[in-house]
């Protein structure tokens, strides 16, 4: 007769459930010898596993609806299965919404290897406007732009970098990406779309996303204002396109401001 | 003996309250429908790292504040976790109660990560005096943070650990007792339980101690071959409801939730859910009154 297996501490069985969630054999035989011997216990602990892959899922689902619309759930689920088993689970949080993060370049892997993927070209770029809108969503609230502010500020010797919106996004991709996602949205995608070199912007206004087409010069001027350049640096840069600065500030694409004294005054 | 605070504009939960999730948020903004409370997901609300977390969603919450009491469900709290207490996230659950003036914030006697990584799902506790002492000594740091009694969930569970030496019903009464707490019975979760391992829901309503349960939740289970899943993703079943009747003649007019988290359907949907509820509750709610 085998001995009964000895009492684990709440540590070990803790580790052991967790192990079980992610799959590992190691915590189906740990817990095996931990658990009552129901007929159905080995089906209790893949309840478990099916809940953590199965909230992992749903979140991918909801943060890539056009993908979703536009694969199916079923094979959207089974490249969910895929990505989540390429990614070694990390989540150091119960934040689920950075989940998807890294779905977009997973994509573009995967459309190499996958022959039904190869008429959608512009998969992963769509995946990535998808994500910046689900970011956009969620954004911290921005301060409002406080003019008075920056009307006072003395900038003789002064370096001023001009502040992005949380929720603002960049997308720039060889498709007609805007095009694209109105297509898939209305049901009418077009079997193929012509190369087209095309830049996005995704920001968030009150209660709704907005997805607009953006010009070059534009486009280098976000881009300018993401690296952090400072507002001179920026003016030399982009030449007639740093006029759009305070267009941007109306949009709500620049909300604030800082400053600090040029290095060569100090 | 920590209470539920009431905040100015705060009101006392009263009837059947609705699980307000994502989908239905700019309905209730829009429509104003009549339900005396909602209950929310705190963690889909929460600041995390720096700054304020807005989003659209909360956003609305904010708004529909204005117009309904609000109480705080929490899910990732990890209470039964051997993990360190996530102070960060303490800290942005109390400061959501406070700019939302909520009294009531509950969680679940369960763990949701361990060696510092999160499983997005309420996982088991065995119910050993180990993993008592361990909880209710969490369960008093909290509510000392917090400045209020926590509301206890009983959990779901798919497994039962052979080193339990007490019921669930006990372990949660102990817990009251070592720790001040209260309890919100999840109804659901003890029928499935009773399903699943032959646990008596009855001598759990019989066990605990009935002026601690503040909060009673309803919802609907899925099956799965032998088991029954707590899914949250269909209407309130038959059994269920019997078992909620039995749970008000124990502990009284008590607020009631329903919860419906997958699938979900039309609001309307929710608030029929709510006014079969309200027929339980409602006599009984008479009853009080008169007494």
């Amino acid at each position: 007769m085998k001995p009964e297996p000895a009492m684990s501490t709440l540590a070990e069985w803790q580790q052991s459930v967790a192990a079980v969630c992610e799959g590992r054999d190691a915590g189906m035989s740990a817990l095996q010898g931990q658990v009552i011997n129901e007929s159905h216990w080995a089906l209790g602990l893949k309840v478990y596993r099916n809940n953590f892959l199965g909230a992992r899922l749903s979140v991918l689902l909801q943060t890539f609806p056009r993908l979703l619309s536009l694969l199916g759930e079923n094979y959207l689920q089974q490249c969910g299965r895929r990505f989540f088993s390429d990614f070694p689970h990390d989540a150091t949080t119960n934040d689920m919404n950075h989940l998807g993060k890294q779905f977009p370049s997973f994509m573009s892997d995967l459309q190499a290897e996958k022959d039904e993927l190869a008429s959608y070209p512009w998969l992963a770029d769509l995946a990535r406007l998808e994500y910046a809108r689900h970011t956009a969503y969620y954004a911290a609230d921005d301060r409002s732009f406080d003019f008075e502010a920056f009307q006072e500020l003395d900038n003789l010797g002064k370096d001023i970098y001009l502040q992005t919106s949380n929720s603002l996004a960049l997308i720039s991709c060889e498709w007609p990406l805007h095009q694209v996602d109105c297509d898939i949205a209305s049901g009418n995608i077009l079997e193929h779309y012509p190369f087209k070199r095309q830049l996005i912007c995704v920001f968030r206004e009150n209660f709704s996303i907005k997805t607009t087409k953006i010009d070059e010069a534009e486009y280098d001027l976000i881009k300018g204002l993401f690296n952090k350049l400072p507002m001179m640096a920026l003016l030399d840069q982009c030449g007639e396109g740093a006029s759009a600065l305070p267009l941007f500030i109306q949009r709500g694409w620049i909300c604030s401001f800082t400053h600090k004294n040029h290095p060569d005054d100090i | 003996m920590l209470t539920n605070k009431a905040g100015p504009s705060s009101t006392m939960l009263r009837g059947v309250g609705i699980g307000l999730r994502n989908p239905h948020m700019g309905e209730v903004l829009r429509d104003e429908p009549a339900v005396p409370w909602f209950e929310v997901i705190s963690d889909n609300f929460m600041s995390r790292g720096e700054g304020s977390l807005g989003g659209i969603d909360r956003h609305q919450l904010f708004a529909i504040r204005e117009q309904y009491p609000v109480s705080l469900h929490g899910v990732g709290m990890s209470l039964g976790s051997v993990d360190a207490l996530d102070w960060a996230y303490l800290k942005s659950l109390k400061t959501l109660a406070d700019e939302l003036e909520c009294q009531w914030i509950s969680e679940h006697a369960a763990f949701v990560s361990v060696g510092q990584r999160h499983y997005h799902d309420l996982l088991p506790l065995p119910y050993t005096e180990e993993a008592l002492v361990h909880l209710s000594e969490r369960v008093t740091q909290v509510q000392e943070f917090l400045g209020q009694a926590l509301i206890v969930e009983n959990a779901t569970n798919y497994i039962q650990c052979k080193h339990s030496t007490m019921s669930d019903g006990e372990f949660m009464s102990e817990l009251v007792a070592r720790s001040g707490c209260h309890l919100l019975v999840d109804i659901n979760n003890l029928y499935v339980n009773q399903h699943n391992h032959g646990w008596s829901a009855l001598d759990f309503l019989d066990t605990v101690p009935a002026d601690s349960v503040k909060e009673i939740h309803l919802a609907g289970f899925s099956e799965n071959a032998q088991l029954l899943i707590d899914s949250h993703s269909s209407p309130v079943a038959e059994p269920v409801w019997a078992l909620y009747e039995e749970a008000l003649l124990r502990f009284g007019a008590t607020p009631t939730l329903i919860e419906w988290d997958n699938n979900i359907p039309a609001f309307s949907t929710l608030q029929q859910q709510a006014q079969q509820a309200e027929a339980y509750l409602s006599p009984i709610q008479e009853l009080s009154c008169e007494a």
